[in-house]
């Protein structure tokens, strides 16, 4: 399960990028793998720790210091996407063999990974940070670098398309 | 629909206290509602719980990056940074622009020197031939020489021989092609020294003009010049004015207008040289000329043993004595105008520095000098607009390399 980010620290108590890169390299990897895939992240990962050191100085600590770096991994990660010209993989579920919840919901997980496969890359993004990263409305607009009304709308949007999917292949399995 | 579009943000718990109020009483009215609240919840636990989670790789080798600066790990080559880029380009345009701009400069330039050039020459040349340069360029080389080609056929020699007495008719001294050294080459050597009309036109504000003009006056004298001409203005209301014409030998003209400069606060200093060696030799040959033509007229006059060739030998005498006169007027105020030197002096009052009316119209003075600053402004980004169009040949294929290598680094 994905672990909560916290806030480890602002500019003011963290300076050193190696305790920095420790902390939240996980975070960041993962974040990368979703997006460019497994080949690309630790590549993307580096770069983006590589661009925080360079920045360090610059970072006033007016967000947290995990959404400041996830700014910075979305930026590396559309560089990436554009060097590599890759495709992002799509947003993975795993089985938790857990047949108790299955049961506990009505939602056909099969039928979730098709709708999420299909979501765009704008309503990829918010769903990943909001849903897998666990960010706020307000953090996922800082990493974006859009309004928050443009997050929420985003999300509300995204799933839409989501249940709407579902309902159709719903109707289709009938 | 707006109650839907927050729907989303209910279920995350992003609305405000009181629109999560009214969202709820409006979901318990609503069992559609509910099973969409439902629906969302449930899609978003098993996004939340059941996203793949991959395993992290690649932390020694980013903090070995990390510790080594990042100056290895870095896949971008320095030479293919942006800041280095545009560093070339602009060097590129600067050296460019290096190149082409003196050669558009030279096209003007080029004539002015040219002809400087040529002059210089010229006057080398005639120096060689025996003139003195003209200062400045007002006396020509070229025309000074006019005696030789207005008076081909009468030369010193020919008077000398003056064979002519008795020949019956002959009316007009022998022609002789040879030019006398001394008429053909005017030396300054001849003359002695250069000589020189020296004008000098000086603007001075003074604190007290009839103080300054009794000093200048007084200049004058002590280095035994004279005052040709003075006239003052000091009418009430007005700054007080003086106008001065002082004459000083040439030797102490230098002195005189040095002089002169520290009675007050020079405004307007021009100096001036005509160099008339040249004319004053010019007119000095052609005069000695006149006089032997003169003096074989009255051989003639002596001959002459008809009534016709008298009259008509007296009338050609006449022409020549006149112009004898008219040349020898023309040397002696040459002569005069080099000997003494003309300065010419105008005294201004200094105007007072309290002046209170002048603080009245700060505000228009801001005004004026303000919409006078915005359209020299103006003015000076169209000229720059202009210049930039005209060279965009130059500097666009540059600033458009640039700024593609800048894409492509960054791709």
């Amino acid at each position: 399960m994905m672990q909560a980010i916290t806030d480890m620290g602002t500019s003011h108590e963290i300076r050193d990028i190696g305790a920095i890169a420790r902390e939240h390299y996980d975070t960041v990897y993962r974040f990368c793998a979703r997006r460019v895939g497994v080949d690309a992240a630790a590549d993307t990962a580096q770069e983006t720790f590589l661009t925080a050191q360079r920045a360090l100085s610059k970072f006033r600590g007016a967000s947290s210091l995990s959404t400041w770096l996830l700014g910075i991994a979305n930026n590396e990660c559309r560089r990436m996407a554009r060097k590599r010209r890759c495709e992002a993989p799509p947003l993975e579920l795993v089985d938790q063999s857990d047949s108790e919840r299955h049961e506990e919901t009505i939602i056909n997980r099969h039928a979730l990974q098709q709708a999420l496969a299909k979501l765009t890359s704008e309503h990829r993004e918010v769903v990943l940070l909001h849903e897998v990263e666990g960010l706020s409305y307000e953090e996922a607009a800082l990493v974006l670098g859009v309004p928050v009304g443009t997050v929420k709308s985003r999300l509300h949007h995204a799933f839409a398309n989501l249940r709407k999917s579902l309902s159709d292949y719903q109707e289709g399995a009938r | 629909m707006n109650m839907r579009e927050d729907l989303k943000a209910f279920v995350d718990n992003e609305v405000s206290e009181a629109e999560r109020t009214r969202i709820l009483r409006e979901i318990e009215a609503d069992p559609e509602l509910q099973a969409e609240v439902i629906e969302l919840r449930q899609i978003s636990r098993i996004v939340k719980e059941e996203a793949w989670q991959p395993q992290p790789v690649g932390l020694e080798k980013t903090l070995r990056a990390l510790s080594s600066g990042g100056a290895n790990a870095s896949r971008k080559p320095w030479w293919l940074g942006p800041a280095f880029q545009w560093a070339i380009g602009s060097a590129c345009v600067i050296v460019i622009a290096a190149i082409i701009f003196p050669v558009f400069a030279q096209s003007k330039e080029s004539a002015k020197r040219a002809a400087w050039i040529s002059a210089s020459r010229q006057a080398e040349s005639s120096d060689q031939a025996g003139f003195t340069p003209s200062d400045g360029g007002v006396q020509s080389p070229a025309s000074s020489p006019t005696y030789a080609g207005k008076f081909p056929s009468v030369s010193k020699g020919d008077f000398a021989r003056s064979p002519s007495g008795g020949g019956g008719g002959e009316m007009a001294p022998a022609p002789n092609a040879e030019m006398p050294a001394a008429v053909a080459s005017p030396n300054t050597a001849v003359l002695g020294t250069r000589l020189e009309i020296k004008t000098a036109q000086l603007s001075v504000e003074v604190e007290d003009v009839p103080k300054a003009q009794s000093e200048a006056e007084s200049i004058a004298k002590a280095v035994s010049g004279r005052v040709e001409s003075s006239a003052k203005n000091n009418d009430e209301g007005t700054l007080a004015t003086a106008e001065l014409t002082l004459r000083v030998p040439v030797a102490s003209f230098p002195t005189a207008v040095n002089r002169l400069r520290s009675l007050g606060r020079v405004i307007s200093d021009n100096l001036t040289g005509q160099d008339v060696t040249t004319q004053v030799v010019d007119v000095e040959a052609r005069l000695k000329v006149m006089r032997a033509e003169e003096d074989q007229y009255v051989e003639l006059l002596k001959a002459a043993n008809k009534v016709g060739e008298v009259l008509s030998v007296r009338e050609r005498l006449g022409q020549v004595r006149q112009e004898i006169e008219s040349l020898d007027a023309t040397r002696k105020a040459l002569r005069d105008q080099a000997s003494e030197s003309t300065i010419h002096l105008s005294l201004s009052e200094r105007p007072k520095p309290d002046r209170p009316q002048q603080n009245e119209n700060w505000a228009e003075d801001a005004w004026s000098t303000a919409v006078n600053g915005l359209s020299a402004a103006g003015r000076a980004i169209g000229k720059t607009l202009v210049f930039l169009f005209v060279f965009s040949p130059i500097w666009l294929p540059a600033v458009m390399l640039a700024w593609w290598l800048v894409r492509r680094a960054n791709r």
